[in-house]
């Protein structure tokens, strides 16, 4: 038997707290024992599994209809006129995907003009999102909870589950930096529409290399505006030399700097015609050799 | 135009034998006509010399040709050997595009 997503959350530490309130009042000691194990993920036998559904679960659902709890949590400074609309929306989407972690989060929270109203739902298996209306609708699977981009969405949105401080698994090092450096400045030559997804990939992983605080939806909009202005090719060399500084051990850096010059030497020799690009390109890498080397 | 007519095309182009990967007959049986040309085209450039290639910092004998589509959603990877033949096309979404960028060390 697998257990469902619960409907609810309990704050673990406020649950302790007020013990003495609800035991034996509402839940027998055993059952506040069970309730602590469901939530610590602790492993359940099949009869606490079982008593655990049939009694406990329902009965906790019928004080959250009596308290009137509408499990919304918000999370950054949200303008405060889209604040009441937001939970409105949030509401009839969690009703529209019933029992799945639902988040709003966007332009629309902070920004008098938007696009769309980006709603975002967390589900086990991939599909393709969808616009309909005003929304949308982007489908995210559970892996996203460790991602760079999840952390930066959580700091500016309203949520229908508390968001945990997860940790950031996502892999993110020197390789995958270049790796985004390379199609970013690929994408801007190209000026490919795609660009700005690109770009955000990038200042998130320029973040998160030199240890700087992730930025959320409306500052990573701004930076992504102030670049887009100004000549974004300079400014994203720098943004590199500077994150790998900041963030890769000065030995590693240079050695791979080192061997991304050569290589690119190398293909400019092959394309010669693509050789002022390169030069381009490899300019943050020379940058990071003078000044690490 | 059916995928394997695509991928016979793609070899008279390149005028060599090359592997493919990714779903290549389910984005080539989606797309229109249209779009299957726009990805001939860029095939064509990249024999032609006028897309630029990128360095694969995990086959380091190995340069790749990037494909986007203006909507973003089909990606492609053409991959050759430096100073040499091409090898590979990968043609996938988004998702299995990031795989194989990693694969690569692009």
């Amino acid at each position: 038997m697998v257990m469902r997503k619960l409907e609810y959350q309990i704050n673990l530490e406020h649950f302790q707290k007020i013990k003495a309130d609800i035991v034996p009042t509402l839940f027998t000691e055993h059952q506040f024992q069970l309730i602590k194990k469901r939530f610590t993920n602790k492993t359940m036998t099949q009869s606490e599994k079982n008593e655990f559904s049939r009694t406990v679960s329902r009965k906790m659902k019928a004080i959250y209809k009596i308290t009137n709890k509408d499990n919304i949590f918000t999370y950054g400074n949200i303008k405060e006129e889209r604040l009441k609309l937001a939970k409105k929306y949030l509401k009839k989407n969690s009703r529209k995907f019933k029992n799945k972690h639902v988040l709003i989060s966007g332009s629309f929270l902070y920004k008098e003009k938007y696009n769309d109203i980006d709603v975002f739902v967390i589900t086990k298996y991939e599909k393709e999102d969808y616009k309909e209306n005003n929304f949308h609708i982007n489908y995210l699977t559970e892996d996203v909870y460790s991602s760079l981009f999840f952390a930066s969405l959580k700091k500016l949105c309203i949520s229908n589950k508390e968001i945990k401080n997860n940790e950031i698994k996502e892999k993110v090092n020197l390789d995958t930096f270049i790796s985004i450096y390379q199609e970013l400045f690929n994408d801007l030559d190209k000026k490919h529409p795609a660009s700005k997804f690109t770009l955000r990939e990038f200042l998130l992983q320029a973040a998160f290399l030199s240890k700087s605080p992730i930025p959320n939806s409306k500052e990573l909009k701004l930076q992504l505006d102030s670049i887009k202005k100004n000549k974004p090719k300079e400014i994203i060399k720098k943004i590199f030399t500077n994150s790998v500084l900041l963030g890769i051990n000065p030995k590693i850096a240079t050695k791979t700097m080192k061997e991304m010059i050569n290589s690119y030497q190398n293909i400019g020799k092959e394309y010669k015609q693509h050789k002022n690009y390169y030069q381009d390109l490899i300019q943050a890498f020379q940058e990071v050799v003078a000044i690490a080397g | 135009m059916q995928a394997e007519k695509f991928k016979d095309r793609v070899k008279e182009i390149l005028e060599t034998e090359i592997k493919f990967d990714g779903h290549v007959n389910q984005i080539i049986g989606n797309v229109s006509d249209e779009r299957q040309n726009l990805i001939l085209n860029w095939i064509k450039d990249c024999k032609q010399g006028i897309t630029r290639p990128e360095h694969c910092k995990n086959y380091k004998n190995l340069i790749s040709f990037i494909y986007k589509s203006n909507d973003n959603r089909i990606r492609g990877i053409l991959t050759k050997e430096k100073n040499s033949y091409f090898i590979e096309l990968f043609l996938d979404k988004h998702k299995y595009y990031d795989r194989k960028r990693k694969f690569l060390g692009l």
